[in-house]
């Protein structure tokens, strides 16, 4: 796991407003919660390519890519 | 009868438009329709498709019907008129209000919405959203029967955005006043149905007069914001008053106004509209009511499966300002788009049996309700909240929910009344009558 978690998938869930864009393009790796907050429910689910789409669909960006620490 | 031959913007279609929009979803997912040379986007792929594409399909013609050209001083030649449509834009209703905008001005205007009607931040203040859900209800449940739209949801909607955007209870009658007789909701008032008598678009008159139709509350907003930068409170129009454009710059107190006169106006109608469907579901369903009684963690499926089948938006127009080509059709610059999201979410290549009404509808987050893409409604957390709460607390406070079959008729042939336009599915008035709990 740590040799491929250096890229980690982030939800700002005061900015979420549940519009299920990102479930939509990636499918595998967004869901929903009760609430129809985004999660993530696999950080490598979709093609990288997917990912990015469902990122940059996001209406309120709420999605992003940010580094990890390796140590983590 | 040949179906494809139907005019999807004659008044008596609005009865059951589905008849027409689940054939075409069905058969002919892009169409172009011979009464006025519009394609309509049915299918749900393709819908996604055109929604994607906002720098092919523009949304400054969301609200202007199905012959927007005739709107421009000249028709603009040429398989690209995006330079045209975007310098006269003046020619177009609600040519101020976000719903019409595109990319880069819509991505600034969105900007000062960011974050501030979101699932989290409401429930956080789901008490408020309760405690005024209750305090509707006890104007009606007493009575025992009710007209829901104008004695429960009319009321209940504009308390909660009032109450949310920090508008004190002295400012409610007067500015529902200015409301009544503005039917604002994305300028339905010059809907598709309305243009086809014709007359009204001829006057010069007509083109002030209502073309901005949310204007009369851009006063009364712009002086509100400019209060909230110099005494900020809690509420959401303090948000919107201290955000800033992406590049940093600060609006306008106009420029936020416009905005907030939107979540002010446009959201309410359709929400109100959103809340009858659910409840005439609720009172012509008894297995429905039941299953919602003994389990209240459906409800908030129940609410999204009734915007699949019934949301409050059956569709609402694009134009094609690029030539383009979409589900085999040849589209030329110039030509309106009526994407039909009611059609869309009863696309049978992406609900199993569309037409049914499934509380336990796996897929049934994929509906396109509040629209996908850049455009989605920004409201939709509310709108969900309050047709959640409102079922919850009815459910709570009742033994049971019933049509008034004075008014509706018995079971099997009841008689509802729709908004005459092919733009909205709604319910004029819903009568119900409660069995109110201890």
């Amino acid at each position: 796991m740590a040799a491929t978690a250096h890229r980690e998938i982030r939800v700002d869930r005061t900015l979420c407003m549940g519009s299920a864009q990102c479930s939509w393009y990636a499918p595998n790796t967004f869901d929903q919660d009760d609430e129809t907050i985004a999660i993530v429910i696999d950080q490598e689910g979709d093609p990288a390519e997917a990912i990015q789409t469902a990122i940059d669909s996001c209406p309120t960006r709420a999605l992003s890519i940010v580094a990890k620490d390796k140590e983590e | 009868m040949d179906i494809e031959s139907l005019d999807y913007t004659d008044p008596s279609l609005t009865s059951d438009p589905y008849r027409l929009l689940d054939y075409l979803a069905a058969h002919k997912p892009v169409y172009l329709e011979p009464h006025h040379g519009v394609v309509m986007v049915t299918g749900h792929e393709e819908a996604i498709a055109v929604l994607r594409a906002h720098d092919v399909f523009s949304s400054s013609t969301i609200v202007a019907g199905p012959d927007p050209m005739s709107l421009f001083p000249e028709r603009p030649e040429g398989d690209d008129i995006t330079e045209y449509v975007n310098s006269h834009r003046q020619y177009l209703p609600q040519n101020d209000q976000i719903v019409s905008s595109d990319p880069p001005g819509h991505t600034a205007q969105r900007a000062l919405l960011m974050g501030l009607i979101t699932p989290k931040r409401l429930k956080e203040n789901e008490e408020f959203i309760w405690r005024l859900t209750d305090r509707q209800l006890d104007e009606i449940l007493p009575r025992g029967t009710a007209e829901i739209m104008a004695d429960y949801a009319q009321p209940y909607t504009l308390l909660v955005i009032a109450d949310l955007l920090g508008v004190p209870e002295e400012d409610h009658a007067m500015l529902l006043g200015r409301r009544t007789g503005n039917r604002m909701m994305l300028g339905e008032r010059k809907s598709a149905d309305e243009a086809k008598g014709g007359s009204e678009r001829h006057g010069d008159g007509d083109r002030t007069a209502g073309h901005n139709t949310l204007e009369i509350f851009y006063d009364y907003f712009s002086a509100r914001v400019e209060e909230r930068r110099q005494q900020p409170r809690g509420d959401v129009l303090t948000g919107m008053a201290q955000a800033l454009f992406p590049d940093g710059t600060i609006p306008e107190p106009i420029e936020v106004a416009r905005i907030a006169s939107n979540l002010f106006a446009a959201g309410q109608e359709t929400t109100v509209r959103l809340i009858g469907t659910a409840l005439r579901r609720i009172g012509d369903e008894p297995e429905t009511q039941a299953q919602l009684r003994a389990n209240r963690d459906l409800v908030p499926r129940f609410i999204e499966e009734t915007l699949r089948t019934e949301g409050p938006i059956l569709g609402e127009y694009r134009l094609a300002v690029k030539t383009t080509e979409l589900g085999g059709v040849h589209i030329p610059a110039g030509t309106p788009i009526f994407l039909a999201n009611g059609a869309a979410n009863r696309d049978p290549r992406q609900f199993e049996c569309p037409a049914e009404f499934r509380v336990s509808r796996e897929n049934v987050r994929r509906h396109i309700a509040f629209g996908h893409g850049i455009h989605t409604c920004p409201g939709a957390p509310l709108a969900r909240s309050e047709a959640r709460i409102t079922v919850e607390r009815l459910l709570d406070r009742t033994t049971d929910i019933r049509i008034n079959e004075e008014v509706h008729g018995p079971a099997g042939s009841r008689r509802y009344d729709y908004m005459k336009t092919s733009m909205f599915r709604g319910l004029i008035s819903l009568h119900l009558d409660f069995t109110v709990g201890d």
